[in-house]
């Protein structure tokens, strides 16, 4: 195999070489075996076609009257029986081997003279020889061809010395006769076996073009592998860094939760004592700093109560509780608080429900109204001219589900790109300025996304700075058929 | 076991050339050509005559070579081809596919030669023997034509005989026959 690498194929990894070598004596192997069992075949139908050239040709020997079977049929029977039964063990027992190819050619090689002996030494016969040395070429192992061809002149030299009338004709025949004879076996090896080194030389190419074939796939499919591991191991990571940023969060939630209560106790006192400072006798500077007190203390209590809230949302103690309810009733209930407030701004507040909308629905009334008066607080909070609409608008009707779309539209300020981006993040505001101006510490839109996602809802803004904000719930609610109430969500 | 498989083939490679080598008793036939012989000589051309034993294998050679030979010198020799019949063999003894090969011959006179007279008379004892007299009826080769039992091919025998028609020598040549035992003739020699 060596012999048929190519200089290319010298700069291959090893391992390919080492591969290419023992595919390609795998197949000469298998080559082997295959040809040794064909001719183990071929070498018995000779062996029977020479007794019955000997009984057909040569049945008896005679002496005058008598006679005898011919030796000539005692020849084929035992001797080519001994010719061809060794090799055709060979082949049944250990095809494939070296031993079993240079005796099966030797054999074909004498059971050729056999059968040139049996026929009279007819030049046709002597062919046969020829064809043997090409059947041998299938071995496509040039040291069979010559251990073939050296029992053809062995022949030749053997009975040139010892029975030469038998070979040449005469007597004393030149002792370099043989080499006439054997030189045109040698003819015919040149050309057999240079096609047997075409013959291995490709079967080389195709070895070492199959070794890098397999080298390349369990490249790949090694790489698949360590890809694959690196993938669970990166997902294992991921999942364990969400395990634990999870129970940071729920950590946080309960701190915050823990905190504001523990902050609603003090303050609540805080506030009762005011009321009661309040109905006291006090002078006018003293009413305006209890008042004081009271709306910095409600205030904080506001601002407690929604961290309380987003806090129970992010750890997953809320719930959406659906029963029946009218949606006017609750856009009605959302509006009110703020009418006061908007006409003292001049503002139009105005709510309407479209024509074919179903208002007996099943829901959480409760997140609904909350996140409505959240909206239009908003709205009116940021509008100091034009109007505010909270529309209930139908988009559509799917299997006894009425499609919601609400919309609360504002003509105020509107808001900055950047700041739309990141509006529904809690404390997330816009700019300080704004901040100092209308107050809040941003959470109210925070929570209005959290409760909606929990109804199973979204809610979305567009926005122009300077030309007012649409806020819009897209939700889907079931049509009241019955009363019933449902858990449809929750920790 | 390899070794014995090749000294079992060797063995039986040389014991078949050594049976094959093996030339039949000799003849020896008159030195001047029998005119009592029912055989009549052409005394234009130098005369061959070959004994065949119907039966013989190997003959089937020398009748080839013999072929070839008259194929050459066909108006320098007058050829007879004479089939040993011994007493009371059946019919296909005579009607042999040698007697039908060399009924088919150009130029070639077949003669069975009934309780083998002719065999005697010319001294022939095994088949393929040959015998070639001149023109003025004196020996000039008797031997075979073949190199080996059954054997075509090339030969010392044809070699001799071509030189005797060419040249004329003087001296007698000979050479082995290779081929099936005449005998006498008569039953008692089986």
């Amino acid at each position: 195999m060596e012999n048929f690498l190519q200089p290319s194929d010298l700069t291959k990894p090893p391992e390919v070489q080492t591969r290419a070598i023992q595919l390609f004596e795998q197949g000469q192997t298998l080559l082997c075996a295959t040809v040794d069992h064909l001719f183990a075949g071929l070498l018995v139908v000779e062996w029977l076609a020479s007794i019955v050239v000997a009984l057909v040709i040569s049945p008896r020997a005679w002496e005058g009257y008598g006679n005898v079977i011919h030796v000539h049929v005692y020849a084929a029977i035992f001797l080519g029986g001994a010719i061809v039964m060794f090799p055709v063990a060979l082949a049944w027992f250990r095809p494939g081997t070296v031993l079993t190819r240079q005796v099966v050619g030797a054999a074909q090689m004498l059971i050729g003279i056999l059968l040139i002996h049996l026929t009279g030494g007819r030049v046709e016969t002597h062919f046969y020889i020829f064809g043997s040395l090409a059947f041998l070429c299938s071995y496509q192992d040039w040291k069979v061809l010559v251990s073939a061809s050296a029992i053809v002149a062995a022949d030749h030299v053997l009975r040139g010395w010892y029975w030469p009338q038998s070979v040449y004709g005469i007597i004393t025949p030149s002792p370099w006769r043989w080499l006439e004879h054997a030189g045109w076996v040698v003819y015919e090896d040149i050309f057999l076996i240079a096609a047997v080194f075409f013959s291995r030389k490709s079967l080389a190419r195709s070895a070492m073009q199959h070794a890098e074939l397999e080298w390349t796939k369990a490249g790949i499919e090694d790489t698949v592998a360590k890809r694959t591991e690196e993938l669970r191991q990166s997902t294992e990571q991921a999942k364990a860094l969400a395990v634990a940023a999870q129970a940071a969060d729920r950590a946080k939630s309960e701190f915050l939760a823990n905190m504001s209560h523990e902050m609603r106790t003090p303050l609540n006192g805080v506030l009762g004592l005011a009321s009661l400072l309040e109905e006291a006798e006090l002078n006018q500077e003293e009413k305006e700093w209890v008042v004081s007190i009271q709306q910095c203390g409600s205030s904080l209590l506001g601002t407690i109560d929604k961290v309380l809230e987003l806090s129970r949302l992010e750890a997953g103690q809320m719930q959406s509780v659906a029963r029946p309810f009218d949606i006017s009733q609750i856009m009605e209930e959302a509006i009110q608080p703020m009418r006061d407030t908007a006409t003292g701004k001049g503002i139009e507040l105005k709510g309407i429900v479209s024509p074919g909308v179903e208002t007996r629905l099943v829901g959480d009334p409760g997140n609904l109204r909350q996140i409505l008066a959240n909206l239009v607080d908003n709205a009116v909070k940021f509008t100091s001219q034009g109007s505010v609409t909270v529309l209930v608008d139908n988009a559509g009707w799917d299997w006894q589900k009425q499609h919601l779309r609400i919309s609360v539209q504002d003509t105020g300020i509107g808001i900055k790109e950047e700041f739309r981006q990141m509006l529904f993040r809690p404390f997330v505001q816009g700019d300080g300025k704004s901040t100092r101006k209308y107050g809040g510490i941003g959470l109210g839109l925070t929570i209005c996304s959290r409760l909606i996602l929990l109804m199973g809802g979204s809610l979305e803004v567009t926005s122009h700075e300077g030309s007012g904000s649409t806020f819009t719930i897209c939700l889907d609610l079931p049509v009241q058929q019955e009363l019933e109430s449902l858990v449809v969500g929750g920790a | 076991m390899m070794a014995i498989w090749v000294v079992v083939v060797v063995f039986g490679m040389r014991s078949l050339m050594l049976y094959g080598s093996n030339a039949g008793a000799d003849g020896l036939a008159p030195e001047r050509w029998p005119e009592s012989a029912e055989c009549r000589r052409d005394a234009n051309r130098m005369n061959l005559l070959m004994f065949l034993h119907p039966k013989c294998f190997c003959s089937r050679a020398s009748l080839s070579e013999l072929e070839k030979l008259q194929s050459h010198f066909n108006d320098q020799i007058s050829v007879k081809i004479i089939f040993w019949i011994p007493d009371s063999v059946s019919e296909d003894w005579k009607q042999c596919a040698l007697w039908k090969k060399v009924q088919g011959m150009v130029g070639v006179e077949g003669i069975q030669d009934s309780s083998g007279k002719l065999a005697s008379r010319f001294g022939a004892k095994t088949s393929g023997q040959v015998v070639l007299y001149d023109q003025q009826g004196w020996l000039k080769f008797q031997g075979g034509v073949t190199a080996m039992r059954g054997e075509e091919g090339s030969n010392a025998g044809v070699e001799m005989i071509k030189t005797v028609i060419r040249k004329s020598d003087s001296r007698i040549s000979s050479t082995p026959v290779f081929g099936c035992a005449l005998g006498s003739g008569k039953p008692a020699d089986i």
